[in-house]
């Protein structure tokens, strides 16, 4: 016997969505007299079944005869259970606290650091880690027509190798826009890119070019 | 008009509704996995008449225990497994445990339930008493990798419900389980488990 009514458990996900339209015409409240009770069953349902499919369920058989033992229902109930056990993902490793390091009172009674961290104390993270990332991989990019290496929110504009030294004009986006000059990857200068790029750029590649910075 | 409510407490044979062969009936003669394992104490003690039916009435333990587990089988449909001991363990896939009989014997109950000691299930303790072998049972009990909670339920004397409290507790313990005391003569025995459990929408936390 079928869990469901209106879902067949053999469906795919597309299929059950197209049946669910179909039952959707026949039985929408402003079609079917029923106050919307059917639509609603069926949606319900609907949900029910899409949880099933992607967790489908672990069911052992139950033994079938009436006069069946109680042992055979044991045998079945630990057989499920440790079926279940098989398909969970291990538990994760919970993280031992740091050592507790003795902190003076006056570092004790220090506010809790904010929860949020506010937009203008710099780049998070991530961020910074994301255009560390991209500008390494930029250098393993071929120029592009224009003669820039672009990877992600970095553009590397100009590059010019001196003996021991490399000088790069970047243009970073993302959340914090901004022009940039390094030397060796060392950044030497650094202001906003505004919405004039191109002039920002023309003078960007000028000051790397006669090392005015 | 008003209907007045009267409790109906199933008896031995019973197929409550939510129990795991109510259940392996709508699924097509199959058995989903339990999450909770409840372990029902029918030892003749629960014939002791000091509990409470829903609707108010006094009855036996054993009554009022029969009512709560149909109650919580309801609530946690196909998630519940009951086993039910007293010199004996019986299996209850029909959700009722047989009447009251017999001694204590938690370490047979428990010996049953390691066999589905899978770490994916929870176990819950309902009894009145201590059992005939506390030490034994409280040793294998740390051999369980799933939590074991104890509720204890009934009226004792003093000292003798000093002594089935720290057992409780010992057993509870031993598993990271909780224990907890019924003090609603089991009138609220399965809003306390469900409580115990920290069941919230049908979902239960397992260890």
């Amino acid at each position: 016997m079928s869990p469901f009514t209106y879902f067949a458990e053999t469906l795919t996900e597309d299929e059950a969505k197209k049946l669910r339209k179909r039952l959707a015409l026949q039985y929408h409240p402003d079609v079917a007299d029923d106050g919307g009770a059917t639509m609603r069953n069926i949606n319900t349902e609907f949900e029910r079944w899409l949880e099933w499919k992607l967790n489908p369920p672990i069911l052992v058989p139950a033994p079938t005869s009436n006069w069946a033992s109680p042992e055979d229902w044991w045998s079945a109930i630990a057989n499920a259970s440790h079926q279940k056990a098989a398909t969970q993902p291990p538990p994760r490793p919970t993280p031992s606290p740091p050592p507790q390091a003795a902190t003076p009172p006056s570092q004790a009674a220090t506010p809790p650091p904010p929860l949020r961290r506010s937009r203008s104390a710099g780049p998070s993270r991530s961020a910074t880690q994301r255009e560390m990332d991209d500008y390494f991989a930029a250098q393993n990019t071929y120029p592009d027509s224009h003669g820039h290496r672009v990877f992600g929110i970095v553009t590397i504009l100009y590059t010019a190798y001196l003996t021991g030294l490399t000088i790069e004009a970047l243009e970073i986006r993302g959340s914090n826009p901004r022009h940039q000059i390094r030397e060796s990857g060392t950044v030497v200068y650094e202001r906003p890119a505004t919405r004039a790029w191109q002039a920002e750029r023309r003078d960007l590649i000028a000051r790397a070019t006669a090392r005015n910075y | 008009m008003t209907t007045e409510f009267t409790s109906i407490v199933p008896r031995p044979g019973d197929i409550v509704p939510g129990s795991v062969a109510a259940m392996a009936r709508q699924n097509g003669g199959k058995v989903a996995p339990p999450e909770i394992i409840v372990l029902f104490d029918h030892s003749y003690s629960m014939d002791a008449k000091d509990a409470r039916l829903l609707d108010g009435r006094t009855a036996m333990r054993y009554e009022a225990g029969c009512e709560q587990l149909a109650l919580l089988q309801r609530r946690l449909p196909g998630k519940i497994a009951v086993l039910a001991f007293s010199s004996d363990v019986t299996v209850c896939p029909n959700g009722v445990p047989p009447a009251p009989t017999g001694t204590t014997n938690l370490y047979d109950a428990l010996q049953k339930a390691k066999q589905a000691d899978s770490g994916a299930v929870r176990f819950v303790l309902i009894s009145d008493g201590l059992p005939d072998n506390a030490n034994n049972a409280l040793e294998l009990a740390r051999s369980f990798s799933g939590q074991i909670d104890a509720v204890l339920i009934g009226n004792h004397y003093e000292a003798e419900a000093q002594m089935a409290e720290d057992f409780m507790t010992a057993l509870a313990a031993a598993t990271g389980g909780t224990f907890m005391r019924d003090a609603s003569g089991m009138r609220a025995l399965a809003d306390n488990v469900i409580k115990l459990l920290g069941v919230s929408d049908g979902t239960i936390t397992t260890v």
